[in-house]
């Protein structure tokens, strides 16, 4: 390994080489930044571009965009409320409180560490232990799917801490959201009453862009300040170093840490997944997990780094299935799969030994690009909180227009504004009135993996049966229940103790 | 209470709707042993029960209960309006929906270039801004940085609008 170790910095200290990966962490802070451009679709138009150079430098410069869009995407949700990235839109629900309430220092620094801790993590576990995770992942069946995801959901009875009705309420409202359009498994149009732009179905993007971003707007035009100016997120004076003291409080949470990576890493591994159900389940595992879980969403320090640990943590998890078995965990990196076979590299197991200096390249490339991305993330804080010195109805505006473009850049139609426009309102009203949007969230973004696996799995098992017999699914389906349950008994304990003191 | 009274009496109405609907999806030629109604009617009997129980919870809520609820839910919102220093306006809410949706409408026709400063003009102007220079130059640089960066850079080709708007669209970017 060291021998590899030795390979792949070689690779990275060629000058040409060094500018290329930095190359890739600006791009990708970008892109994360700008709302409406994603990074696959960023590393779409890269890859006619990279055909200039060698396969090595086109895929470290790509694993380094790949690794610094995650936390770019951050910086939008935390100061305006828009998600950059479609993984960072779970960073919203307490990033945005914890600025809004003047510690944008904090939720940023929080944020950033977290997010390169995670970068980190997945690369070092991409060297070490690529080959061997690939092959007990291959053991998650379609039983095993169906049950994380509702493992995943079983979280909306912790979610739905003031009305669990409400919060299932709002999950199914997700779950139905997504069933719009054809079905990708059956073919079949479902709910699009003939219209051909919903055969496409609804854009997971304009949908959050809509319930948050264009909530927020709405939110802040019915506004009328009354006391003194106020700006739509008080930054505390945006201070570099006091984001950089923030590391101190990370490594005060360190199951947090251990938990989230673990999660991330693992949900970026299995195919279909990538960072944004990473996140998710994260932050999920956070508040089930959590002695104060009712305090998530108004801004507590762990709703903030499980998100950005796990997104990030699974960037490096995606890479490991691709590079190993050729089989992409996100649609980010099947990109990067693509990249290579245009370069004629074939992805698989004799890649390690045929490509030793290409695969430790962009190891070693991986790994740089995690440390050096919160360098070049600062400067986009630095540049983008300029922005909020601006008076409230100008930069207003701004987030108006912001959500439009990121809605409108999806399939470049008018459709996905529509939708995001009538989703802003839909956010704004269920806020108002107690029903939360994670939940909402929660079922957009697990709805279609999990009906996905109920019937592939149906075709290859021929029953249901394997479901809940297959021991790691069934493990899983327990943990549900015990979660489903977990809120009621916690209720239930409450309720007597207290009933014991009173007596 | 009334608002969402209203909305949750809208879900249970949906969801009884659209299951109907769901039954007449058509069957899948490949195949799929869950039928293709089976998954969005699950969705929709927990949605129709979810949103039953929870609308009779609050036909069923007594008076006096009733009463505090909404007493707290306004101290609360004074007590949150105080601590910001901030009021929610509801014309200016209905201001918000408006405004967005001529300019959603409009951007088809006239294109991003000019439906964006006219918008950005207007929006400034109703929310409180009243120094002219700002409120012609804002929007005009507002709308050159933007196309600059989604247009030029970004390659995002927003809407040039029809006919003679087409054409000064054509000539702006």
């Amino acid at each position: 390994m060291f021998d590899n170790l030795l390979l792949g910095l070689n690779f990275l200290i060629n000058p040409v080489n060094f500018l290329l990966v930095i190359l890739g962490v600006v791009l990708g802070i970008i892109v994360g930044i700008l709302p409406g451009l994603g990074s696959t679709a960023t590393l779409a138009i890269l890859i006619p571009v990279s055909m200039w150079m060698t396969p090595t430098q086109a895929i470290a410069m790509m694993g380094a965009l790949y690794a610094s869009s995650t936390t770019g995407g951050s910086i939008t949700s935390i100061l305006f409320r828009i998600p950059g990235e479609s993984s960072s839109a779970v960073t919203i629900f307490d990033g945005f409180p914890m600025a809004k309430k003047g510690n944008v220092n904090r939720a940023l620094g929080l944020a950033m560490m977290a997010s390169a801790i995670g970068g980190i993590f997945s690369a070092i576990i991409l060297m070490t232990l690529s080959p061997w995770i690939a092959k007990v992942s291959l053991r998650f069946g379609q039983a095993e799917y169906f049950a994380l995801c509702i493992f995943g959901m079983s979280a909306v009875a912790s979610l739905g801490s003031k009305s669990q009705l409400k919060a299932l309420i709002s999950l199914c409202i997700g779950l139905f959201v997504v069933i719009i359009g054809m079905s990708e498994i059956t073919g079949v149009d479902r709910f699009t009453f003939g219209s051909l732009h919903l055969r496409y179905g609804v854009s997971m993007v304009a949908v959050v862009v809509g319930l948050f971003g264009f909530a927020e707007f709405l939110r802040n035009t019915a506004t009328i300040v009354f006391k003194k100016p106020e700006r739509l997120v008080k930054p505390d004076s945006i201070k570099i170093l006091h984001m950089i003291n923030t590391i101190k409080s990370i490594f005060h949470m360190k199951t947090t840490m251990l938990r989230a990576n673990l999660i991330g890493l693992f949900t970026g591994i299995l195919p279909g997944t990538g960072s944004t159900i990473a996140s998710l389940l994260a932050y999920n595992e956070e508040i089930r997990w959590s002695k104060h879980p009712e305090k998530f969403g108004t801004g507590v320090d762990e709703g903030i780094v499980a998100p950005e640990y796990a997104n990030n943590a699974a960037t490096g998890g995606a890479l490991i299935p691709a590079l190993t078995l050729g089989i992409p965990g996100s649609s980010t990196s099947a990109m990067i799969l693509a990249a290579l076979m245009s370069h004629g590299v074939t992805p698989g197991p004799r890649l390690f030994i045929e490509k030793s200096e290409l695969i430790w390249g962009l190891f070693v490339s991986y790994f740089f690009a995690n440390i050096t991305m919160i360098l070049f993330a600062f400067i986009g804080i630095w540049a983008i909180t300029k922005v909020l010195n601006i008076p409230r109805p100008i930069l207003n505006g701004i987030i108006f227009l912001l959500c439009v473009i990121g809605a409108y850049g999806i399939n470049n139609n008018m459709i996905d504004v529509w939708i995001m426009f009538i989703f802003g309102f839909l956010g704004f009203f269920m806020e108002k009135h107690g029903f939360p949007l994670m939940p909402l969230v929660l079922g957009i973004i697990l709805g279609p993996l999990a009906e996905t696996a109920l019937e592939t799995g149906m075709v290859i098992y021929g029953s249901f049966w394997p479901f809940i017999t297959r021991p790691l699914a069934a493990t899983f389906l327990i943990l549900s229940l015990l979660s489903a349950l977990f809120p009621l008994i916690r209720n239930t304990i409450a309720h007597r103790k207290a009933k014991t003191s009173v007596t | 209470m009334l608002w969402e009274r209203i909305f949750t009496g809208l879900t249970c109405f949906f969801s009884v709707v659209l299951f109907f609907i769901a039954a007449n999806i058509p069957p899948s030629k490949v195949e799929s042993p869950l039928g293709t109604a089976l998954w969005p009617q699950l969705i929709l009997i927990i949605l129709f029960i979810s949103s039953a129980i929870h609308l009779l919870k609050l036909f069923l809520l007594r008076k006096e209960v009733k009463e505090k609820l909404i007493r707290e839910a306004e101290q609360e919102l004074k007590r949150e309006e105080e601590e910001t220093g901030e009021r929610r306006s509801f014309p200016l809410l209905l201001f918000g929906f408006f405004i967005s949706f001529i300019y959603f409408c409009s951007l088809d026709w006239i294109g991003f270039a000019i439906a964006t400063p006219i918008f950005m003009g207007v929006f400034m102007y109703i929310t409180g801004y009243r120094k002219k220079v700002i409120l012609i130059v804002t929007p005009i640089i507002v709308t050159i940085v933007f196309l600059l960066l989604f247009v030029k850079a970004t390659y995002i080709p927003l809407p040039r609008g029809l006919g003679i708007f087409r054409s000064i669209s054509y000539l702006i970017y």
